[in-house]
């Protein structure tokens, strides 16, 4: 028996438990085509935006076909204010807020729309109606849309997500997701339970027993030369030196009961991923343990495991 | 203004400035903050159906009892509120939200007293003045006509006369003189297609034009209502008629009396004073006439006494070389002219002028009207646009900055100005003795008769040379914290401290005459800091690696331009004294010119009598000191007062541009310069440097890369009206130009546009005069004269109870070149902007800020200062 083996074993023998409407969301086209905008940069913006300002997907999200500079923008809003009725004001406010309201710059922007067009074109949307079109001539609302390529106009669009993609950011676990796809893609191999009769494995917030309390790692794998990957995954604004500590004694528990168990003792290493920041107060002995990922890193997390693995 | 937008924008940096929550009772306070903003009442009614229109427009959302503003809303914000209601508006929407969170209850307080007054304040920014105690300086003049129809006699030039172009025009001035001397009538030149006509009450059959007599072609009969300025030709001529018996020889609207001299002792020696009459015409109906009249002195200095002052044994040879580097100009005319030799000790009783019998004293006696002093005297020959001439060493004199430049400084001399019952002594004085002589001339034609002196303005306003008299009201001015006063010079008050808030300014650099011991510095310094502490400023201290510069008073200004040249730039908070031995020495320009763009540090400049005075504690201006250190330190947008309300109390939202225009003729150097205030209140200034040598017209070329700079401050700030304001007057090929060029910017087309012409006044003054109480004063600032619907007449920068000895006030004389708006409301406008300039507190300022900023930077360009020198406000 391999020794990969003989670590599996040991975790299965500490009896892994899965969340089921989790589980079903690691299936959900939607939800992972959702989480994958993780993998662009506003992606993750984007995502919160949704999250806070599109109360997490019930209002709609909006799509223009071109980028528009920033005054261009204003001067379309000016003459629209001045000029036309609420309802049409309304949906170049969404769109303004949207797209320059997060204290963006142009290529924030223009990567944002990058996300969008992703979107767009994935599972996690149901639904795109045309709301408008603007002749970037003489800024007025044109009544049908004009074709997507003409440069003299934009038209607008508007996207509705899927239940499955609102569902995953109700449960706030797009991150754990991400997580997971950029774990297997990195090369590591997912550790995972089947959680139904259909053979469907769970890979996300799985719960051991160990003496007799229950903990959960939110993400785990192995990679080679052999070893095992914890990973946390937060979508927390700040992780303090506590929040840490806490994460780490749940790990370290895992982890002797697996030296108790098997008598061996296998390398580990402790990943943190967050969508915010660790605290600065956070000591350099606490970190040595630690890789720690945070927001900036966030879009090229695959990346960040390759390097990790390679340095194994 | 978009009140609506307004609000919502209220709301909007309310919860990102203080609170996150709105409650019921701040939006209450907030209508109030609002109404501050748009200097208008709000009503609680029309407040609430705003509000209920943002809620339905979602912009702003009220779940319970707190309000919050929707995504919409905020959208709204960020992309309009700047470019609706201006960005320096928005930054004082953000000043007034920033005060009220600070201190809510002291603030709001202060606000709604404000609010309360703001309406009785627009109703009552202007009122009729008074106008029986309003006097004029000058005299009132009836025409009564004989002779209804004038003659026009027609000249066509001949080919070699149209030729000389550059002559023509003062060979045909000098051929009308002839005959008006001749005959006594004026006469009226108009130019026709090929050549003139000479408008009198005679013909005249012909004329001398370059030694060619001329033979009249046309000659006609017109209605004298038909030409234009007839009736001031009348009285000039009249007037020059009337005044030759007394003294008085007139040189264009100059009358100078050489019967009367005075002797003034000046720093170049002793300088003759003769008293002067400048006169200006104001046509009026029923065929009166309106002489205003400017007495003055000038001092000259006399060939004559020159050479006699300055070399011992006169001979030709010595004063031919003494007077060639000097520019010379002739009495009575004061034109220029070029020496070409000179003969010393003829007798004038015996040497005769040539082609002519007379003597060069009868000449001058009988012809001119001024006798000569001296027959022993040098005689010079000139040269002048009409030739060669001789003139007596005493009927020339030398030019002022010639002289100034031969003597390496300026000439000295004690301001002697005369107060309001002085001018009126001089105007009676006058019309008495002009009203008793009968020049037998035009009696024929017309009688003139001399009505009145120092007529009251109700008697001017009878006759149409004024529509009417106002007064308006000082403006509102705002310190710190919201606080309101309507004196600048509260600004040394508690309470009323500098909107820029306190500095900590360090001096990094002492420049001062070597002759100056370094000990003394440190009581210099604290000694400032000691008044400028005390006016609630901030501090200034010494800085640890200060850094002083020492120079040679006596040596060449290329020492102390070295030394300067040598520094290197410090940290942005400093600033440098310097110590120069009077303001208008070379050191002073050297230091502007080099000193700032080499240390980017501004630097006060204070002359040496000053610093004594400063370390022996006998220095009184301490206030002015203070207050031009802190003009230096002021980064751009900050400001020490401003306007509480916008300037005239006016609704619109303007945007002012200065042109600022600087001369220095003896060097033939000459600037121009623009500075912008960003809105009505004086809130933010910022300047553009255009300086153009050796131009002072307003050219194409200038005036579009004038608009093309401020272009981005009219998008910033969005003003719907443009208002310039520049000194001097508008010549019709600069007119032309300005709106050719605004017609060409299509960006300009929504926004309404002024140009306001700002010129001398000094001819047009007026007084008050209490008959009760027989007291003459000056006119209070603010009383205005409007003279139509295109020009008027304001009294600025004087306050007689505050004992200042100013003479008679010189009001400024503006005119509305072009654009729609009423000349009251240009008047009012730029009477409150008076109050904005920081530097005079005492009396505030006859031109805006922006000209004086302006003016100010023109000065320095003309002298070669470079605009890198211009980061701060060096005023």
């Amino acid at each position: 028996m391999s020794l990969e083996q003989e670590l599996l074993n040991v975790l299965q023998a500490l009896d892994p438990q899965s969340d089921k409407t989790k589980a079903e969301q690691e299936l959900d086209d939607a939800a992972i085509a959702l989480s994958k905008l993780l993998a662009y940069p506003q992606g993750l913006e984007f995502v919160e935006y949704i999250i806070h300002d599109l109360d997490l997907g019930k209002k709609p999200i909006y799509l223009p076909t071109r980028y528009l500079e920033k005054e261009k923008f204003h001067t379309l809003i000016q003459y629209n204010y001045e000029n036309t009725d609420d309802e049409t004001i309304e949906v170049l406010l969404s769109l303004y807020h949207q797209l320059w309201m997060n204290g963006s710059d142009t290529d924030s922007v223009r990567e944002l729309l990058s996300v969008l067009d992703k979107l767009q074109n994935s599972t996690a949307v149901s639904r795109k109606d045309f709301v408008a079109s603007f002749s970037l001539d003489d800024l007025n609302r044109l009544d049908s849309p004009s074709v997507d390529n003409d440069l003299s106009s934009v038209n607008v669009y508007k996207m509705f997500l899927a239940d499955g993609a609102r569902r995953v950011l109700k449960g706030n676990h797009f991150l754990e997701i991400y997580v997971k796809m950029s774990l297997c893609k990195s090369g590591a191999k997912l550790i995972g339970w089947p959680f139904d009769n259909k053979g469907h494995h769970a890979y996300t917030s799985i719960q051991y027993q160990i003496d007799g309390e229950r903990i959960e790692l939110d993400v785990h794998g192995i990679a080679q030369p052999l070893s095992l990957i914890l990973c946390e995954a937060k979508t927390s604004a700040k992780i303090t030196l506590n929040d840490l500590r806490r994460v780490e004694n749940t790990y370290d528990k895992l982890m002797r009961k697996i030296e108790n168990v098997s008598n061996r003792n296998f390398h580990c290493q402790k990943i943190f991923v967050i969508t915010g920041e660790f605290d600065r107060n956070i000591p350099k002995s606490a970190r040595k343990n630690w890789e720690l990922i945070d927001r900036p890193k966030i879009y090229c997390l695959v990346d960040e495991f390759k390097q990790l693995q390679n340095e194994l | 203004m978009d009140q609506k937008l307004a609000i919502l924008t209220a709301f909007y940096y309310y919860l990102s400035l203080g609170d996150s929550k709105i409650s019921a009772e701040i939006v209450q306070d907030l209508r109030v903050l609002v109404s501050l903003f748009v200097e208008e009442i709000i009503s609680d009614d029309e407040y609430t159906q705003f509000l209920d229109s943002l809620i339905d427009e979602k912009h702003l959302q009220k779940p319970g009892n707190t309000w919050s503003v929707c995504r919409t809303g905020e959208a709204l914000v960020d992309a309009l509120s700047s470019r609706v209601l201006g960005q320096t508006n928005l930054n004082r929407l953000k000043d007034i939200l920033q005060n009220y969170i600070s201190s809510k209850r002291d603030y709001l307080q202060n606000v709604n007293r404000q609010l309360a007054t703001l309406h009785d304040r627009r109703e009552q920014k202007v009122k009729e003045a008074q106008t029986y105690s309003l006097r004029a300086v000058g005299i009132l003049v009836s025409l009564d006509y004989n002779q209804d129809y004038l003659i026009v006699n027609g000249f066509s030039l001949l080919t070699f006369i149209r030729r000389q172009e550059d002559a023509l025009e003062s060979e045909v001035n000098f051929a009308a003189k002839k005959i008006t001397q001749r005959t006594g009538l004026p006469i009226v030149i108009t130019k026709k297609d090929n050549g003139f006509e000479f408008i009198s009450f005679t013909d005249i059959n012909s004329i001398d034009l370059f030694g060619q007599k001329l033979e009249r072609d046309a000659s006609f009969r017109i209605d004298r209502h038909e030409v234009d300025n007839w009736n001031e030709a009348v009285v000039l001529q009249h007037l020059e008629q009337c005044l030759h018996p007394v003294g008085y020889i007139r040189s264009g609207r100059v009358f100078t009396n050489y019967k009367k001299t005075n002797y003034v002792k000046t720093n170049v020696g002793v300088m003759r004073e003769n008293p002067s009459l400048k006169v200006d015409v104001s046509v009026m109906k029923n065929d009166c006439v309106f002489l205003w009249l400017d007495s003055y002195v000038s001092p000259r200095m006399r060939v004559l006494d020159f050479l006699e002052d300055n070399i011992e044994e006169v001979n030709d040879e010595k004063a031919l070389s003494l007077l060639s580097t000097l520019k010379l100009r002739v009495l009575p005319a004061g034109f220029e002219v070029d020496l070409i030799d000179i003969q010393v000790d003829k007798d004038l009783s015996k040497e005769l002028v040539p082609d002519n019998n007379l003597t060069f004293g009868e000449y001058w006696e009988k012809v001119r009207y001024s006798p000569l002093e001296k027959s022993l005297q040098p005689l010079l020959t000139v040269k002048s646009n009409v030739g060669e001439l001789n003139y007596p060493a005493e009927m020339v004199y030398i030019d002022r900055f010639s002289l100034e430049r031969h003597f390496g400084g300026s000439v000295e001399r004690k301001i002697k100005a005369s107060i309001p019952k002085e001018r009126f002594s001089t105007t009676k004085d006058l019309f008495f003795s002009m009203k008793n002589v009968n020049p037998p001339y035009q009696k024929r034609f017309v009688k003139i008769n001399f009505e009145r002196y120092t007529p009251s303005v109700s008697n001017l306003i009878e006759f149409g040379a004024v529509e009417t008299a106002i007064r308006i009201r000082p403006p509102m001015l705002e310190f710190e914290s919201g606080a309101v006063s309507s004196d600048p010079l509260d600004i040394f008050s508690d309470g009323y401290n500098p909107i820029c808030g306190r500095k900590k300014l360090t001096i990094s650099y002492i420049i001062a005459p070597n002759n100056l011991g370094e000990a003394d510095f440190n009581k210099f310094i604290q000694h400032i800091n000691r008044a400028f502490k005390s006016y609630n400023f901030g501090e200034i201290s010494r800085s640890q690696n200060l850094s002083t510069i020492l120079y040679d008073p006596n040596a060449d200004i290329s020492e102390l331009e070295d030394k300067i040249r040598e520094l290197g730039s410090k940290q942005s908070e400093n600033i440098a004294l310097g110590i120069i031995p009077n303001r208008r020495s070379k050191h002073y320009f050297a230091i502007k010119r080099l000193f700032p763009m080499r240390t980017k540090t501004p630097i006060q400049l204070v002359r040496l009598e000053t610093y004594q005075d400063i370390i022996n504690k006998r220095f009184r201006g301490f206030q002015m000191l203070c207050l031009k250190i802190l003009v230096k330190s002021l980064k751009e947008g900050e400001t020490i007062w401003r306007l509480s309300n916008s300037a005239g109390l006016s609704q619109e939202s303007s945007l002012y541009i200065g042109i600022g225009f600087s001369r220095f003729p003896r060097e033939k150097k000459v600037s121009k310069c623009a500075a912008v205030i960003h809105d009505s209140r004086g809130s933010k200034i910022s300047w553009k440097i255009f300086a153009t040598p050796q131009e002072r017209m307003i050219t194409t070329q200038w005036f579009k890369a004038l608009l093309r700079n401020i272009r981005d401050v009219i998008e910033q700030e969005k003003p719907s009206r443009l208002v310039f304001y520049r000194t001097g007057t508008l010549y019709p090929r600069e007119r032309q130009i300005i709106q050719d060029v605004i017609e060409n910017f299509p960006w300009l087309s929504s926004i309404k546009i002024s140009f306001v012409s700002i010129l001398d006044g000094s001819n047009h003054r007026f007084y008050t005069y209490h008959k009760g109480r027989n007291k003459y004063g000056n006119i209070p600032s603010g009383y205005a004269l409007i003279k139509d619907e295109k020009e008027a007449f304001l009294s600025t920068s004087n306050y007689d109870d505050r004992e200042l000895k100013h003479g008679t006030v010189v009001p400024v004389r503006l005119k509305l070149e072009f654009g729609s708006d009423k000349i009251t409301d240009i008047v009012k406008e730029y009477h409150d902007q008076t109050y904005v300039y920081w530097l005079a507190p005492l009396t505030t300022t006859k031109t805006p800020l922006v000209i004086t900023v302006a003016d100010k930077f023109a000065e320095l360009t003309r002298e070669g200062v470079s605009v890198e020198n211009f980061f701060y406000l060096d005023l």
